[in-house]
């Protein structure tokens, strides 16, 4: 187990006794610097573990450091980590998904996440009105806008919810679970939080999660867009082939979207013709993850394939075209 | 090019095709069955926006012995109600629904049938 401190600002040894109780004593410090930088993530444990070491290692190698502390303060630290657990197999997918985004995020998870993020969105500007010390009515605003998000997650996606708190031992409710709690939260002017992980794929969940926790939902179709106008974009000002680029990518886009699709549009049409007893929720569940999965890999496989062979096929059409 | 190259291009051109059908579609029926306030609600569920024209596509195209099987199972309101569609569509509209909807599923069949008996070596 191991204590992760994360703060949003620097802090000196005496701001940290008088905000967290934590003497700096007590910190794990390999450089010696005596106080607390910001966006850091640190150990609270003077003589830590190999696995506490590995955790505290797999957390700083994180990109956005930043993110992590903003969107763990904004949600609150039980919160997080089952947060992060819960989106793991989602995000273990993204990378190579991206492409077929729009087939493949259509699942009930993908709508569980769209609400989740929309909440958290809510609650990260909530706090930041809170902290640019804006007017009382822009902060009643901001945090009816929590609510009614909290209203729309809460309404559409209480099985899942109740997955996640069955994971959290917070007493007074959690941030998925009572709004007034996440608000709260979101107000406290804490600038730093302590977080308790116990292993290292712990942390690496965690990782991932805060790199994607801003772009969740139907960000990534955009995100995704960007990413290959961007491959285009590259290769035009390399000046290369810009034109065979975007022939491979917008080929692939769509073509790996119509798979996803195709492939859980057809796989539900059988689920529910096929099956002739009623099915309960169990039956229901477990054929959907099949029908999602089984359109995941269709359109990450097609989008390999296209990047594969769709090349060949723009210079043989070229090819044909310059030779009449 | 290889066979198999070639193979996949037509499938994958076959897709990309069903996409100007699709959009055809969209515009020339779906819109006509939004406005319309006896079938706005008979789309089907839309997970992602442009989900339900999808589900007109599918209930105009699959068979009626499908259709009215989908209808009596639990998870009927995930589709659009297919009889109704029938009732409040021309030829036209039918006739675009099943080239959008089989077009694109022939092309994601056979693309990804050929490149799987590609990578099991069956064909090559």
């Amino acid at each position: 187990m191991a204590d992760i401190l994360l703060s949003n600002r620097a802090m000196s040894p005496d701001q940290l006794i008088h905000q967290c109780s934590i003497n700096t004593d007590e910190i794990y410090d390999d450089q010696n610097i005596g106080s607390v930088l910001a966006n850091r993530p640190y150990l609270v444990n003077k003589q830590p573990s190999r696995t506490d070491l590995a955790i505290l290692y797999t957390l700083r190698n994180a990109r956005k450091n930043e993110q992590l502390a903003e969107v763990a303060l904004a949600l609150g630290e039980d919160n997080i980590l089952a947060l992060a657990e819960l989106m793991k197999p989602i995000k273990e997918h993204s990378p190579g998904v991206m492409g077929a985004a729009t087939g493949v995020y259509t699942d009930r998870m993908s709508g569980f996440q769209d609400a989740v993020s929309k909440y958290q969105r809510a609650l990260i500007k909530y706090r930041e009105t809170i902290q640019s010390g804006a007017t009382k009515a822009n902060q009643q605003g901001a945090k009816q806008r929590v609510f009614n998000a909290h209203k729309i997650m809460q309404h559409k996606f209480q099985i899942e919810i109740g997955v996640i708190s069955n994971h959290t031992r917070a007493r007074k409710g959690t941030v998925l679970s009572s709004p007034t709690r996440a608000t709260n939260i979101a107000q406290s002017s804490r600038n730093a939080t302590k977080l308790n992980i116990s292993n290292q794929t712990q942390a690496h969940n965690l990782v991932n999660f805060s790199k994607y926790a801003r772009y969740l939902g139907n960000g990534l179709v955009v995100l995704d867009f960007a990413n290959r106008t961007g491959n285009v974009h590259n290769s035009y000002r390399a000046g290369s082939n810009w034109e065979r680029d975007m022939f491979i990518e917008s080929t692939s886009f769509v073509v790996s979207a119509g798979a996803g699709w195709m492939t859980s549009s057809l796989g539900s049409a059988l689920l529910f013709s096929m099956v002739a007893t009623p099915v309960g929720w169990v039956g229901l569940i477990v054929g959907g993850a099949l029908i999602v999965s089984a359109s995941a890999a269709a359109a990450t496989y097609s989008n390999t394939l296209m990047q594969k062979n769709s090349g060949e096929w723009y210079d043989s059409i070229m090819q044909e075209l310059l030779l009449q | 090019m290889t066979r198999v190259s070639l193979l996949l291009g037509i499938s994958a051109g076959t897709i990309v095709l069903s996409a100007v059908f699709f959009l055809l579609f969209s515009w020339i029926t779906v819109r006509k069955l939004k406005k319309n306030p006896e079938t706005m609600n008979a789309l089907g569920f839309e997970f992602i926006s442009g989900w339900n024209i999808l589900n007109t596509a599918q209930a105009l195209s699959l068979p009626k012995f499908l259709t009215q099987r989908i209808k009596k199972s639990p998870g009927s309101f995930l589709f659009a109600n297919a009889e109704l569609l029938r009732q409040h569509t021309n030829k036209l509209d039918r006739f675009l629904a099943r080239l959008f909807y089989w077009s694109c599923a022939s092309g994601t069949i056979s693309f990804l049938a050929i490149g799987l008996l590609n990578e099991l070596n069956i064909i090559n």
